[in-house]
């Protein structure tokens, strides 16, 4: 919202500089976001154009004569339509500095030169206004300054919080600056001089929702001229952002910024029966606003009705037909307090958010703001417009809406804000912001605060009030805290940590990527999951909630190599969100992802290239596992129709808290990423791990007596699990302490369908240092155990 | 294989001890080392077999020969003992070593830096008392707005804007909404910090992302003041930003808190003097806060006559723009690895 500090000084008696308000307004918390100056530039003099000439060469542009006061007039070149001679305009002199980037200089156009330029209101910044040069009025003196008459001025922009919709307007931050400067309001309302006609002759106005509509006020003016606003008026208007068009709308829009108070101005002629009906729509209602939208509305919508039909959205817009246009005569002034949140759900509803609706959902002063902005509208609408007022306002107020009464006790504002204020300093605050103390025993005081301010309805809201005019700086900073011993360990915060560390120092990167995704990718890769879906998404490539990490990590690895960054090896620590039913909340497992792409080690002066594998993949899986301390991980082939993105180099892995899978992700998955080289992947549900925490390792005792080692190289069919034949060994006797497989033999030497495996074994004894014969025992157990339980013989 | 017949008698030793001297300056490495040990103080080496047939030569000769025998098998021990290839292998014809070639290209990992930022924010935190809560990224209208003393059909919400999952269902828009799930399952004293994702409904620029991280702190208690809000988070601040830092508070709106407060950093490039960074005010704005808002306690059960306390809470993306110097928030989403090893 944006404010004037001209206009701000009409209506609170200070001294303070532009910037010294903008940063005691910051402080009372009405942030100011900018302070900008708004001036005519100087060289911009009012002139008056004696003659006016075709120019030679251009069938457009004109020849004029142009006087700014002194003896010799300029010869100036002019494409304006409207110029003329005799008409007062402004004329930018040779030197002035219109922008920062532009001066006016002597030009030559069309090979006749001219010494300055007729200005346009637009291109002074007053109004919107490009048709022709503005016109000024005989009272402006030719070879003035123009800025004599439209002094500098600042526009201040203030970010304002949604419960002080009192200070939307010129007022309301007029109230704030005289409660922080301790300073007087100036009066801002006129009154208009009624003649004895009573507006009851006009126009009758009837309420059928007084709870959408609480009070509903109107005046008529008639006989009124409408033409272009002045020339301060349109320049108010601008400096605001608010684009003049015609001296009646202009000035609702005027009480709009000095009250805050939205107005609707009606064509007299045009309300049928002269009758206004405030009234709620029907479901399936039709109505077309002044922007020539066609809205469907619900029962819940309130509408300004004549006889015929509606002819205004309540609070929002008005329709195409009742406002004002060139041939009004008299005008209809509408002024009402409707419900803030009915208001809002139409302007939800429709999405149609005006000037209106913003201030009527913030809620307006429905009692003297009310009657102050409508007699003002009619008094500047007689001094502008010419027309007689009518006797008296039509108010249909069915419940005046009273005072509120809040309590507050001095004790509870110094437990709240921590230093104890005096209670005469109490009230005195509050009555700066009309506030006013009605009762006072010792332990409470009882205020009555004014109806502008919805926002204060409990002890609480007095007591911010106290401590913004107390002023924040100047509550003591305590130094101390007591802290609360009743801790819980958090084991979250370690696990995560550690995986963190363990997984950059094995040389991958942690990434952090939005958990919005395209449905199509995530159809893509997770076929059988329907996303959680969003209802009002930024863009489809952002709709649903992801439901794997492995979309977010191969965009990243695409965007990395799209930038010739190659060697892929990313992680990320995240959420995935998988769908429970409508209306539910998703499921959240917290999810390890990790992404290798490329190469492991790049061919370098003196290693070759590493390529990727399954078994690189899983070291670092590994490794991982022995950072956090938990037991080894199991691996188990994925069959063939739960692979999903996967290719057959792709295993099932689960351990302490840990669920996941991991391998090669499938060529035909990388490329429609756009990449083209291998990808290994591996994505671990580890919710249970960070609920439940690690445990904590006990010491084993070191080995006291050798090992004895033998290694045997089995036979047996391909599709033999290795991990099944360790598994097996480990159970022949207490003695095997260690079984490694060491090489993996398939070919020529060994039938179809058959592979070798290698293991060393070591049997170890606690206690005693084993014996040949002890040994030879155990190895006989073991070559008998895997020939029966696997087929496999020893290979010779 | 062995050569004891050439060595049976005493001159030939001397023989012997020549070739024992070449072979020893012959040995290049460990492996031409070992072959030297097998052949001559191996098991079956040529001592062993020469010292073997001592015990059939006559008194004499077992003293002369069997004497120069022995002292030449120790004197070879001691001589390959002192293993002089090592020398050679070491200081020998070497050639000229450059240590300024590439390393061994060990991958190089990192963390992200909007979770350093984290956890120093949490590290900071955790010190001064708080302990950790999370809760869910999609949210309850419930829990979001409702119990934060969000009304429905409020203009707060727009302060707000939320992408829903449906009616009820959204993505939450703040952490406040794990304030409520800790009051509803714990009993003041309450000293939370709540770090997580949040998302806004906001198209995406240099400046924002529709997802970010946010810290939230509450602490309840009884007496707990505004008072101690500043000094709880003028403390953080200078633990976080330095040591000289200050911060200054000014009144805000959060429907959850009242009173509420934006706090603002002196701003810790330029010390306050003005910079490109806080806009040449001297101080950047990176927490809200307040005291928690009675409706908020009694909502989650709380008797808010007995009890007060402050929230506060802050964007990590922001900080952590303001802590590296960046300039675009996008590069945190991007994850350009150019980026990501410079953290």
């Amino acid at each position: 919202m944006k404010i004037t500090y001209n206009w701000l000084k009409e209506l609170v008696d200070i001294q303070a500089s532009a910037d010294e308000v903008a940063s005691r307004l910051t402080l009372t918390g009405l942030e100011v976001e900018s302070v900008e100056k708004r001036a005519i530039p100087q060289g911009i003099v009012v002139a008056e154009v004696l003659e006016v000439s075709k120019h030679p060469n251009a069938e457009k542009l004109s020849l004029c004569s142009v006087s700014i006061g002194k003896e010799e007039p300029l010869q100036i070149v002019c494409g304006a339509p409207n110029v003329k001679a005799g008409m007062r305009s402004a004329l930018a002199t040779i030197g002035t500095k219109l922008a920062p980037d532009f001066t006016v200089k002597k030009a030559k156009l069309r090979g006749v030169e001219s010494f300055g330029m007729l200005c346009s209101e637009k291109e002074l910044g007053i109004s919107e206004d490009h048709e022709g040069i503005m016109s000024l009025s005989d009272d402006f003196v030719v070879g003035n300054e123009l800025s004599s008459y439209l002094p500098d001025d600042y526009i201040i922009e203030i970010d304002l919080t949604p419960n002080r919709g009192d200070c939307l307007s010129m007022l309301g931050v007029a109230r704030e600056v005289a409660a922080q400067f301790n300073a007087p309001l100036k009066p801002a309302a006129k009154h208009p001089t009624e003649n004895s006609d009573s507006t009851e002759n006009y126009i009758t106005v009837s309420i059928e929702d007084a709870e959408g509509c609480p009070r509903y006020a109107g005046r008529m003016v008639k006989g009124v001229t409408i033409k272009e606003s002045p020339l301060w008026l349109k320049n108010r208007l601008s400096a605001l952002d608010i684009r003049p068009i015609s001296n009646v709308v202009d000035i609702t829009n005027y009480i709009l910024l000095l009250f805050g108070q939205p107005m609707h101005s009606f064509d007299y002629a045009t309300i049928a029966g002269q009758k206004i009906i405030v009234k709620r729509a029907i479901d399936g209602q039709t109505f077309t606003t002044l922007d020539d939208i066609e809205r469907n509305l619900i029962a819940d919508d309130l509408l300004i009705c004549d006889e015929d039909g509606p002819t205004a959205l309540a609070g929002v817009m008005g329709g195409a037909g009742s406002g004002i246009t060139e041939k009004t005569a008299d005008v209809f002034l509408e002024c009402a307090f409707f419900n803030p949140v009915g208001v809002r759900k139409t302007s939800k509803r429709l999405d149609l958010s005006t000037d209106s609706s913003y201030r009527f959902e913030r809620g307006v002063d429905p009692e003297s703001g009310l009657i102050d902005a409508i007699d003002t509208a009619a008094a500047l609408i007689q001094e502008l417009a010419g027309g007689e007022v009518t006797k008296d306002i039509i108010d249909v107020y069915p419940k005046p809406i009273a005072k509120r009464k809040v309590t507050l006790r001095p004790s509870q504002v110094a437990r709240v804000l921590g230093v104890p204020i005096p209670k005469e300093q109490i009230v005195q605050y509050c009555t700066t912001l009309q506030i006013i103390c009605t009762k006072d025993n010792d332990t409470e005081l009882e205020f009555e605060v004014p109806q502008f301010r919805h926002d204060i309805t409990m002890e609480v809201d007095l007591i911010e009030e106290v401590g913004r005019l107390y002023g924040y700086d100047n509550i003591p900073t305590s130094d101390h805290a007591s802290v609360g011993l009743n801790k819980h360990p958090n084991t979250r915060e370690a696990i995560v940590d550690t995986i963190r560390k363990s997984l950059a120092g094995l040389g991958l990167r942690e990434t952090v990527t939005n958990s919005m995704s395209s449905e199509k990718k995530l159809k893509l890769l997770h076929p059988e999951l329907e996303p959680v879906k969003l209802l009002n998404p930024l863009n489809p490539d952002m709709a649903c909630l992801r439901t794997t990490l492995l979309g977010s990590l191969l965009e990243v690895t695409a965007y990395n190599s799209n930038r010739k960054n190659s060697n892929n090896a990313l992680y990320e620590l995240g959420k995935i969100y998988l769908h429970q039913g409508e209306n539910v909340q998703p499921k959240e497992p917290e999810t390890l992802a990790l992404l290798l792409e490329g190469a492991y080690l790049p061919a370098s002066w003196n290693t070759p290239t590493q390529e990727l594998n399954f078994f690189i993949l899983k070291g670092i899986l590994e490794t991982l596992q022995s950072s956090l301390k938990l037991s080894p991980f199991t691996y188990k082939n994925i069959d063939k129709n739960d692979r999903g993105f996967f290719t057959e180099e792709s295993a099932q892995v689960s351990g302490d808290g840990i669920i996941g899978l991991c391998g090669k992700v499938s060529p035909a998955i990388a490329k429609s990423f756009d990449i083209k080289t291998p990808v290994y992947y591996a994505q671990l549900d580890i919710t249970e791990l960070l609920t439940n925490g690690a445990e904590r390792p006990l010491y084993s005792a070191l080995p006291r007596y050798p090992a004895i080692e033998r290694d045997f190289s089995f036979v047996m069919d391909d599709s033999t699990l290795s991990s099944a034949i360790q598994d097996e060994m480990y159970t022949i006797s207490d003695l095997v302490s260690q079984v490694q497989p060491f090489d993996v033999y398939r070919g020529d030497k060994l039938p179809e369908g058959k592979k070798s495996i290698a293991y060393s074994i070591h049997l170890r004894a606690g206690d005693r240092t084993l014996t040949d014969k002890e040994a030879e025992k155990v190895c006989t157990a073991i070559i008998s155990t895997v020939k029966s339980k696997f087929g496999a013989t020893l290979r010779e | 294989m062995n050569d004891e017949g050439h060595y049976t008698t005493t001159q030939s030793l001397d023989q012997l001890e020549q070739e024992i001297a070449g072979a020893i300056q012959a040995i290049k490495n460990d492996d031409s080392a070992e072959a030297f040990r097998i052949k001559y103080l191996g098991k079956k080496g040529l001592f062993r077999s020469l010292l073997k047939s001592v015990k059939d030569l006559s008194l004499e000769e077992r003293k002369t020969y069997g004497g120069k025998l022995n002292a030449l098998r120790n004197s070879t021990e001691e001589r390959f003992g002192a293993k002089p290839w090592e020398e050679s292998m070491e200081g020998g014809e070497e050639e000229c070593f450059d240590p300024t070639l590439p390393a061994w290209p060990i991958p190089k990992g990192s963390i992200h830096p909007l979770t350093k930022t984290r956890n120093e924010i949490v590290d900071i935190l955790v010190g001064m008392g708080f302990e950790l809560a999370y809760g869910p990224d999609v949210e309850t209208d419930y829990y979001n707005f409702e119990a934060l003393n969000f009304p429905k059909h409020h203009p707060a919400r727009d302060m707000q804007d939320t992408f829903f999952v449906s009616a009820d269902v959204l993505l939450r828009t703040h952490t406040s909404p794990v304030q409520v799930r800790v009051m509803e399952n714990q009993k003041p004293p309450i000293r939370s910090i709540m770090p997580g994702t949040v998302y806004r409904n906001e198209e995406i620029s240099a400046r924002s992302n529709c997802q970010f991280g946010q810290i939230e702190g509450l602490y309840i208690d009884e007496n707990v003041s505004l008072a101690d809000l500043k000094g709880t988070l003028l403390s953080f601040s200078r633990q976080f930003f330095g040591e000289d830092t200050d911060i200054k508070i000014r009144p805000s709106f959060f429907p959850f808190t009242e009173p509420s407060l934006e706090v603002d950093v002196r701003c810790f490039i330029c010390k306050g003097s003005g910079c490109s960074v806080c806009k040449q005010s001297g101080w950047l704005e990176v927490l809200g806060a307040g005291m928690v808002h009675p409706n908020v306690l009694a909502s989650s059960g709380i008797d808010n006559e007995k009890y007060t306390g402050f929230a506060f809470g802050m964007g990590i993306d922001r900080i952590a723009l303001l802590r590296y110097g960046i300039n675009d928030i996008r590069l945190f989403y991007e994850n350009d690895t150019r980026f990501l090893r410079q953290f």
